[in-house]
């Protein structure tokens, strides 16, 4: 087992330092000097090249590589061209706004993609199955953008039900449940067009699994010795349906990072893809490089979470042979 | 008369029409007697099983028939009559013993949600009467056998924790569609004996659904024989295994006696 998890962390390791190297090796090669971003137009070479070199961009490329490869691993994520400030106190401050939106659609995900996917499996092939499937395809398809402005235009402006952006109201109200009732408010919006599409994925995927897996000989064993529906639904029939969903999570962590970061943008959710995407338009190396540094995380943690989750729900799963 | 079927038939609904994998079968089973229902593949006779524990494939219904269990009426074919027999006083052990057992549960739970499905037991008594269950069905380690996920036993493991369930709460009927076509020829040798044993034990009545004659010939003390969902003969099993009448009789049994070990068993030295 541990012997297990350490030479998954090896590998882990080197595909994260693939990441970030390659990123790093884009970014050099992508058109536009930084440092044409914080000079104005007309500038004189003289401050130009005094910028550059606050900025560590004199240096060959494999200098700036060894340079930063070093910082890196020491924890040192540099600083933010445009902010001037540590990478490490911006991502502080983003990464848990991202958590309360990405933890909440997680949930939001898995409860209703698992109660719609039981329901569309049980009613399979009624009008409700084909109302409830074809909607559900329907969120599957559709960007994450347009779901957004859409959910913007209908809730918010038209009908002005929900605010449109942000985290909470500019003039915070008094009292921890008022606090806690506008933040709620602000999340809801985000929150539903992040999971729908997510949910709609897992709905779909436990309708499958659980429609193929009440054709099977174990649930007429159940029937026959007289167990009761709902037992046999929820007990026997959906723990083997849901076993396989334990394997994509390691798809899910990173396409709940990647739809935060489009999400985000649209909703002005100040997290993580915020400040991505803000840091892309403003050619901040090492912010994205510690941008990417989060997703190749997320990514890898998300893929050894699945393989460990696998190998503990499904006893026919074993993590060396012969233990 | 435990079982007593008349004029059972089942319909298929296709779209290309309608289709009876079961036409007009009638037979009776005696508390404690055996009734071995044997036929080629397609005969219908899984069916007649299935539609006496309500667990017809969808699409398959009973059109007619009357079914009295005990004397009393049930309906065949519907999960409603079913309620009270199934498990209880009907158990039913199936042809494949590794796919018959849920993957992701320990064998020892299943027997013991059955056990407390039906007999008001606390969990500890279902725990110690399922290990008693599994020693009886000839599993020399029961307890480790209770800790086991289906897929570290072996067919014929799997086989006997299926009798084991099928007795947990002393059925009078128990239906055993093809119990030993799955399993190797020594196994199969070994389940028949088991069952034969429990059947001289427990004195439940056995529906015995094959076309394996030399198993047949160990178990049964009568015989029906079907042929496209028809009866073709029915009888005593040592009268028809020996001087089968109608021809698809004699060819069913030609085309087996070069066998060993078929003979029937009334003939076999126990």
């Amino acid at each position: 087992m541990s012997g297990f998890i350490l030479r998954r962390l090896g590998a882990a390791l080197l595909v994260v330092w693939g990441v970030l190297s390659l990123s790093f090796i884009f970014l050099q090669m992508a058109p536009g000097d930084p440092s044409s971003m914080y000079t104005r137009p007309g500038t004189d070479q003289k401050t130009v090249e005094h910028i550059r070199q606050q900025m560590g961009l004199d240096l060959p490329v494999w200098q700036q590589y060894l340079v930063w490869s070093r910082e890196f691993c020491t924890g040192n994520f540099g600083t933010s061209f445009m902010q001037q400030r540590p990478v490490s106190e911006i991502f502080a401050e983003a990464i848990p706004n991202t958590l309360r939106l990405t933890v909440v659609v997680f949930v939001l995900q898995l409860v209703i993609g698992i109660l719609l996917g039981v329901l569309t499996a049980i009613k399979r092939d009624s009008s409700l199955d084909f109302i409830l499937s074809s909607v559900l395809l329907f969120l599957y398809s559709m960007p994450g953008f347009w779901l957004g402005l859409m959910a913007i235009m209908v809730f918010s402006l038209t009908l002005g039900w929900l605010p449109s952006s942000q985290m909470q109201s500019l003039v915070i109200p008094d009292g921890t449940l008022p606090i806690l009732w506008d933040r709620i408010r602000h999340l809801i919006l985000p929150a539903s067009v992040l999971a729908a599409p997510l949910a709609a994925h897992v709905a779909r995927f436990v309708r499958a699994s659980l429609i193929e897996v009440l054709a099977q000989n174990y649930i007429r064993t159940a029937r026959a010795y007289g167990i009761s529906r709902w037992k046999i639904l929820f007990k026997y029939a959906l723990k083997n349906a849901l076993l396989p969903l334990t394997a994509l999570f390691g798809v899910y962590l990173p396409f709940l990072l990647a739809g935060a970061v489009i999400t985000e943008y649209v909703f002005a959710w100040p997290g993580f893809g915020m400040v991505t995407v803000n840091a892309i338009f403003a050619h901040d190396f090492p912010v994205i490089l510690a941008s990417n540094f989060v997703a190749a995380i997320a990514v890898v943690a998300g893929n050894l979470i699945s393989d460990l989750l696998s190998r503990a729900v499904d006893p026919r799963i074993r993590l060396e042979p012969g233990s | 008369m435990l079982l007593s079927v008349r004029n059972l038939s089942v319909r298929i609904r296709n779209l290309g029409g309608d289709f009876h994998p079961v036409k007009n079968i009638s037979f009776d089973v005696n508390s404690g007697e055996t009734l071995a229902i044997i036929g080629e593949t397609g005969s219908g006779k899984t069916m007649v099983g299935l539609s006496l524990i309500g667990l017809l494939p969808d699409g398959a219904e009973v059109v007619s028939g009357e079914v009295r269990f005990c004397g009393e009426a049930i309906s065949p074919g519907s999960p409603k009559g079913l309620k009270h027999l199934g498990g209880r006083h009907i158990a039913m052990v199936f042809q494949n013993p590794g796919a018959a057992l849920n993957p992701v549960f320990r064998v020892g739970s299943q027997i013991t949600e059955v056990i407390r499905t039906h007999l008001p037991l606390s969990k500890t008594d279902a725990r110690t009467r399922t290990i008693e269950l599994l020693a009886q069905s000839g599993l020399a380690e029961p307890g480790v056998v209770y800790r086991s996920y289906p897929h570290q036993l072996s067919g014929g493991m799997a086989q006997r924790v299926m009798i084991a369930m099928a007795l947990s709460c002393r059925p009078k009927l128990i239906i055993a569609d093809e119990p030993t076509t799955a399993l190797d020829i020594t196994t199969q040798i070994q389940i028949i004996q088991l069952l034969r044993n429990l059947q001289i034990e427990h004195r439940f009545a056995l529906l015995l659904i094959s076309h394996d004659l030399s198993i047949v010939g160990r178990l049964a003390d009568s015989v029906l024989v079907m042929h496209a969902g028809k009866p073709v003969e029915q009888g005593p099993a040592g009268d028809i295994l020996r001087s089968p009448r109608n021809s698809y009789t004699q060819e069913l049994i030609g085309s087996i006696l070069e066998c060993p070990g078929s003979q029937p068993r009334d003939s076999e030295h126990v």
